[in-house]
């Protein structure tokens, strides 16, 4: 925590305050995705959520990461959930009830979670990355990294799509006759 | 900046995965010359799997070992045992499906099903050469997501489908637990390098624990490990045969070569994990347990084969643990890695064999229960004798592949200490609990009379040939002590990251540079 806090008196105050504003929607949203009971609403908060954490990324000066988040799943993926529920739901307002006891259960999980999580980073040394010095042109960087250094994953995320691709068309199709 | 790569070089090391990958586009672009025809396709996946072993066999041969793709990938002798075993089987589940159940896939489905098949090959091939986190990561996806189709490629069926979605549900789940903690592991280590976060481990911070615990969960998804183990026999039971062949074998064979990378990687810098190292060994106690006592309640064939390959990926795991074990010298991780070897080679044949007479028994008698198995000794001799070696085999019966590869585990835990003792008694104990169930379809088949007059079950020369295969690879594997053990030995050699080999390799300054990288925050 103590480190935290140090990390924050070097910050300008409206930085701050967008931080805390940014984590705020981030968790509060997130918190809503988990107790609404309306699928669309859910997705609505989800879009919150991400941006939110668009946002985070953003007052890291991680901006071509920010960029990518808002168009990939704030946009992309979200819209594609809003069609999911809207293809495949007899009903969109359908309300998703969970029972008393998995309430019980899932709170009591989340929160041991939380305060592991919370302990581990907390307890932790962080160790400060090579992050983004606000001059350097971060796609061309991200460009040579994919194609240098990070040339097997970013190939095989390709085949991957590839197979997936073909997988999706074919769970979705029809029996041929 | 940036590493140079000396790409063509590199290459030539990764040809297996690059023919798998030809031949996935090319199985899935025949169609467009005749959409009717299963053989054009079938046979372009058979000579795809055929070129991907001899490169296999190739690259084995051509370089003892080297660190590839600045330090993504391994290609040493361990990881090209693998795949060689990897490419033959995928080739015999071909030849499986192709005998036994192919008349059933539609013809337009064919390249799509084979297109897969290659796909999670490609995958598990890479996960078995994974050496680095990020690497990891995307290897393990490639080899999931085809796997959840595949596993309800039967789409028709409420069984099929509903197995795959608990498939898919378990293993997004699974991968994004895992996902979460390798950023924690990234964030306290500030590489994805195995090296770096086996170098970071020497003085663990809560946070790498917590995120190399929430890795292990995916690869716990993975190997079926007991709390992440429900999917399995559902989608065991639901899916085609040879889709369970595929699985019960390659994805778990491949998970087990990563987390032995994983653990070697991490043992040899002076047993720094020793936590983590007993928690594997205590999971895969826990799995082997757990798998047998499950596996004892079982009337259908494939749902208590499916517990059975639960309980040899405990086996495989507490192997695997005894890697890290203590400081290990290169002689010992060799032993235990040639174990793991040994064990995935054996294993292979012997599910192949047993999940093959169960699908062809299944064909004809449209049953997957023991109860049907009554008889069937006289009913069909020649495979009621065949199913009898691959159950004893699966035993561990002295004489066949499946005893001596767990005497191999055993020897590979006796390093290890009193720890590796412990495990030894928990192999023995869970060994003697599986001789119930492997020998309960022995007694149906045999001391149980045929009462309802079920029809006998012929089988045509080609099953009958791969049936032999299994059945001689088993007893060869099981006679030849000397020689086999010290081949898989032999191949047993990993190549360990970057700090620990000499600096005459081109790619060893990446690792240095990011330990120099690591500056701590106030």
């Amino acid at each position: 925590m103590s480190m935290l806090a140090a990390q924050m008196s070097q910050m300008p105050p409206y930085a701050v305050v967008l931080f805390f504003a940014f984590a705020a929607l981030t968790c509060i949203s997130a918190w809503a995705v988990v107790i609404s009971q309306n699928i669309v609403r859910m997705a609505v908060y989800l879009l919150l959520t991400l941006g939110g954490a668009a946002g985070l990324y953003f007052m890291l000066e991680a901006e071509f990461l920010a960029a990518i988040q808002l168009i990939v799943y704030a946009g992309g993926t979200l819209i594609l959930i809003i069609f999911g529920v809207m293809l495949t739901s007899k009903n969109p307002f359908m309300q998703l009830k969970a029972a008393g006891w998995e309430r019980l259960v899932g709170a009591l999980v989340g929160g041991l979670l939380a305060i592991l999580l919370v302990f581990a980073i907390t307890a932790s040394h962080l160790h400060r990355l090579p992050g983004g010095t606000g001059e350097v042109n971060q796609v061309e960087q991200i460009g040579r990294g994919l194609l240098s250094q990070y040339l097997v994953p970013f190939e095989l995320a390709a085949v991957l799509l590839l197979v997936v691709m073909i997988a999706a068309a074919y769970m979705a199709r029809k029996r041929a006759r | 900046m940036f590493p140079t790569l000396d790409i063509l070089n590199d290459l030539k090391l990764v040809a297996p995965e690059v023919i798998l990958v030809v031949a996935m586009c090319a199985a899935i672009l025949v169609p467009f010359i005749n959409r009717r025809n299963v053989t054009l396709p079938t046979m372009v996946a058979i000579i795809g799997l055929g070129a991907a072993l001899i490169a296999a066999i190739f690259t084995t041969g051509q370089q003892s070992s080297s660190l590839v793709f600045s330090d993504m990938l391994a290609i040493d002798s361990f990881s090209q045992f693998f795949k060689i075993i990897l490419m033959l089987f995928t080739l015999l589940v071909v030849m499986q499906w192709v005998l036994t159940s192919r008349d059933q896939t539609h013809a337009y489905d064919v390249p799509d099903f084979l297109c897969l098949l290659l796909g999670a090959t490609v995958g598990m091939s890479l996960m078995a050469s994974a050496n680095n986190l990020l690497m990891i990561l995307v290897a393990t996806e490639a080899a999931s997501l085809p796997s959840f189709v595949l596993a309800g490629f039967r789409k028709r069926t409420a069984a099929g489908s509903e197995s795959s979605l608990k498939y898919v549900v378990f293993g997004a789940a699974a991968s994004s637990v895992s996902i979460y903690g390798m950023s924690l592991v990234y964030g306290a280590v500030g590489s994805l390098d195995l090296a770096a976060v086996a170098e970071a481990g020497r003085d663990m911070s809560p946070m790498l624990a917590v995120g190399l615990m929430a890795m292990l969960a995916g690869f716990a998804f993975k190997l079926s490990a007991v709390p992440l183990h429900f999917w399995c026999p559902d989608v065991f039971e639901a899916a085609p045969t040879e889709v369970t062949t595929f699985l019960s074998v390659a994805s778990k064979g491949a998970a087990i070569c990563m987390l032995t990378r994983l653990l070697v990687n991490f043992g040899v810098t002076d047993g720094s994990f020793p936590a983590l190292v007993t928690g594997v060994g205590i999971l895969g106690a826990v799995t082997a347990t757990w798998g047998n006592l499950a596996a004892l309640q079982q009337s259908n064939i494939k749902r208590m084969l499916a517990y059975s390959s639960i309980a040899h990926a405990g086996y495989m795991i507490m192997g695997v643990s005894a890697a890290a074990m203590g400081g290990l010298n290169d002689e010992a991780i060799r032993v235990v890695a040639g174990a793991v070897l040994f064990y995935i080679l054996v294993y292979t044949f012997m599910n192949l064999g047993a999940f093959t007479v169960a699908a062809v028994i299944a064909r004809r008698t449209g049953s997957e229960n023991l109860e049907d198995y009554a008889g069937l000794s006289s009913r069909s001799p020649g495979l009621a004798a065949l199913l009898v070696v691959f159950m004893l085999s699966l035993f561990g019966m002295p004489g066949l592949g499946g005893f001596l590869g767990k005497i191999m585990i055993g020897a590979a835990m006796w390093q290890a200490g009193s720890g590796g003792v412990a495990l030894i008694a928990v192999l023995v104990l869970n060994t003697l609990i599986s001789f119930y169930y492997y020998v309960r379809p022995v007694y149906f088949m045999y001391l149980r009379p045929d009462t309802q007059g079920r029809p006998a079950v012929t089988i045509g020369p080609a099953i009958t040939a791969m049936l032999v295969l299994c059945a001689v690879a088993l007893v060869a594997t099981g006679i030849s002590r000397p020689d086999m053990t010290h081949v898989t030995k032999e191949y047993g050699r990993l190549v360990r990251s970057a700090t620990f080999r000499d600096a005459t390799t081109s790619t060893a300054a990446t690792t240095v540079e990011a330990g120099e990288r690591l500056v701590e925050l106030p």
